[in-house]
């Protein structure tokens, strides 16, 4: 499933189009295909023009020997938004990221970074972003000061006050071995570093990872705080749904090496509804409401402590509880990002990939339309 | 360029005390070995003091420095972070390249400088011998280097291959009928002490050896980048317990051949080391064949004739050692 949204009004997502697309026969929602893929993002604020698009790939693929990392990627982010990148341990967000980076070659596609090809000049590319990787991999035996002289020599931008301040507000003591330091420490260590070097893109490669809850907590309420101070554009990655619920503006979620989704929250909360009905033997005939008629898709249908319970995805955002009466026996359930999420990969690997209409056909005891 | 300017500071900061203590022990150690010598009643040459040095420290110091400047390096996945810095791929490990060149051929130079000094009227030293040692040295140095470099990037790798090259050495200093100073590296390794020997430049020799450690030295910037640094890092990754026994298995055996074939040692006595000379090292012989001028070319040629005139065992000229000339049969 491959999914775009215009973030103007968030109604319009289709699959994938364009001939030869290789997605282009697993859509999942009958929407107007003239929405183009990565439709660019329209804010309130920019809205007369096209804003700068800070990364875009565009069908990357990546292998490592037989094992397809990546395959087709598209990604777009826009300048001065937090974007979101999801996707379970194994999806590819490293490999992504490294690509992003310039550290890795992708095998196929483009891959451009503040407009320009990374095969240009990687060098000033990096010089713009500020990272945060997944493990903090920093000289132990170096101190926050040493380590601040050490990579101020590779950023023309480095902004000394700003290093001792971030330093400062982080509690991190200047003169201590890094070696001593805790996991939180290095990763708001590591942050204060590509804070300090004035980047134009601050890329977060899972960067917390192992920490406990109370220092992801305090990590991302720095992450957040800074983000929305200095309006940089921030790709923030993760599998911890919960992370990017509090910072981002849009997200792309990735399974498999290819993106399922890229767009607001909004649009994709809207568009998936989670109900359940009480049931013994097998699921009522009926849909909920009026909506049962709607052309949706069962991304998920499982059982859970006597109850039936079926996620939808709804070509159109997905009716409200006032909206929609529902049949006796129906509940709608509140559904969090993380359940959006889960159920968006679970399509994505084609877990349940059939339109509800196709359900009675395949005797799972699913619900027909009719 | 201020990129490896920190790079460069970072590793002298890092590794600078360590360096700085190899060196000094090294230079000590010869300092005073080159006094006991000087003093002793039957003295060897300076260089060859030197030269021993060198064998006996060299690998190790060479060793010691590849593992602080480069494993280290991969095995704390500190690469890691220095890889996303804005600075070229190939940039801090071709620093790390010449920085461990640099301070192993200052080290050796120092070292023959200071024999060269020690040097009494007897060891003959003019400035071209000194440049013939120092460029033999430095070329040994290189390979020395280029070996650790591509090894040190194999990770815990580099302990088989370090064990499978003692073997390979092993095998071509003790396998009876392998002629070592056919394999470049080797020739270089000769003190070249006699007087009439220090005008032929081994230039082959030479060009062999740099040419090998151009091969290690190739081999590991490929190994840096193949699979965009991923191999490196796999290999850089901590052995497994099967990995040790695997490797046990392997010294073990190796050690075993080895012992095998120091046993069947057998000295190939003299060899012509050119044209006009024939040399032993036990006991340390070289006789010098000269073609007397105004005679003519003797024909067939002077090496051919030579080896016709010496008997089979070259232990039976040690009488012959003042013969400079040899009449025709």
């Amino acid at each position: 499933m491959n999914l775009s949204v215009d973030a103007d009004n968030g109604s319009e997502y289709g699959p994938e189009s364009g001939e030869g697309s290789p997605n282009s026969g697993r859509a999942t929602l009958r929407a107007p295909l003239h929405a183009p893929l990565h439709a660019p993002l329209r804010t309130p604020q920019n809205s007369l023009e096209q804003p700068e698009v800070m990364i875009a790939l565009r069908d990357v693929r990546k292998r490592y020997g037989s094992l397809s990392v990546l395959s087709n990627l598209q990604l777009s982010v826009q300048a001065g938004e937090v974007f979101g990148f999801l996707g379970r341990n194994g999806a590819g967000k490293s490999t992504a990221i490294r690509i992003i980076m310039g550290i890795t070659r992708a095998d196929a596609g483009t891959v451009e970074v503040f407009g320009r090809s990374l095969e240009d000049d990687v060098i000033e590319v990096r010089r713009r972003i500020g990272y945060v990787a997944q493990e903090q991999n920093l000289y132990p035996w170096m101190t926050p000061r040493v380590l601040a002289r050490f990579v101020s020599g590779f950023y023309p931008r480095w902004d000394a006050a700003r290093w001792l301040q971030l330093n400062k507000d982080f509690g991190l003591p200047p003169k201590r071995r890094i070696g001593t330091f805790s996991g939180g420490m290095k990763a708001r260590l590591a942050l204060s570093v590509a804070l300090s070097s004035r980047p134009d893109l601050l890329v977060l490669d899972e960067p917390t990872a192992g920490m406990d809850p109370v220092a992801r907590r305090e990590f991302i309420d720095l992450v957040r705080e800074h983000t929305a101070r200095d309006g940089a554009t921030t790709f923030f990655s993760t599998h911890l749904v919960d992370e990017i619920e509090a910072v981002a503006d849009r997200i792309g979620i990735i399974e498999g090496g290819r993106t399922l989704y890229e767009g607001r929250l909004a649009p994709l909360r809207d568009s998936l509804a989670r109900y359940s009905v009480a049931v013994e033997d097998d699921v009522p005939d009926t849909l909920p409401g009026s909506f049962a008629r709607e052309q949706a898709r069962v991304l998920e249908n499982v059982e859970r402590r006597g109850r039936r319970i079926l996620t939808l995805q709804f070509e159109h955002a997905a009716p409200s509880d006032a909206a929609a009466p529902l049949s006796p026996g129906w509940r709608r359930e509140p559904m969090t990002l993380e359940d959006m999420f889960i159920a968006t990969v679970a399509t994505g690997r084609g877990a349940t990939h059939r339109p509800v209409a196709d359900t009675s056909a395949t005797g799972d005891g699913m619900p027909d339309r009719s | 360029m201020s990129a490896l300017l920190s790079l460069f500071e970072k590793d002298v900061r890092e590794h600078g005390v360590t360096a700085l203590v190899l060196a000094l022990a090294t230079t000590g150690v010869v300092i005073v070995t080159l006094g006991q010598n000087a003093s002793a009643a039957f003295s060897m040459s300076p260089f060859d003091v030197v030269r021993f040095a060198l064998l006996s420290y060299l690998p190790m110091i060479a060793l010691i420095v590849g593992n602080r400047l480069v494993v280290r390096e991969y095995l704390s996945r500190t690469r890691l972070f220095v890889e996303a810095l804005p600075v070229g791929q190939l940039g801090p490990l071709l620093l790390k390249y010449l920085l461990g060149i640099a301070y192993l051929g200052l080290l050796v130079t120092g070292l023959i400088l200071l024999a060269a000094n020690a040097a009494g009227l007897a060891d003959d030293v003019t400035l071209h011998y000194v440049m013939l040692l120092l460029g033999k040295s430095l070329a040994v140095v290189t390979l020395y280097w280029s070996i650790v470099f591509c090894f040190s990037l194999c990770g815990h790798l580099r302990l088989v291959l370090y064990a499978a090259l003692a073997g390979v050495l092993a095998f071509i200093a003790w396998w009876p009928g392998i002629d070592q100073s056919h394999f470049a590296p080797f020739e270089l390794l000769d003190e070249q002490l006699f007087v009439y020997e220090r005008d032929v430049v081994p230039w082959s020799a030479l060009a062999g050896t740099l040419a090998l450690a151009g091969v290690f030295t190739l081999a590991g910037f490929l190994l840096s980048r193949l699979g965009d640094g991923s191999v490196a890092d796999r290999l850089a990754r901590p052995m497994t317990r099967r990995d040790i026994v695997a490797f046990g298995v392997l010294l073990s055996g190796g050690l075993g051949v080895a012992g095998t074939l120091s046993e069947g040692d057998v000295s190939s006595g003299g060899a012509f080391t050119s044209e006009f000379t024939v040399r032993a090292d036990e006991p340390p012989i070289a006789v010098l064949f000269i073609q007397p001028d105004g005679l003519e070319r003797l024909e067939p040629c002077p090496k051919a004739r030579f080896a016709d005139a010496v008997p089979d065992d070259f232990q039976a000229l040690t009488p012959d050692l003042l013969c400079c000339f040899l009449h025709d049969r």
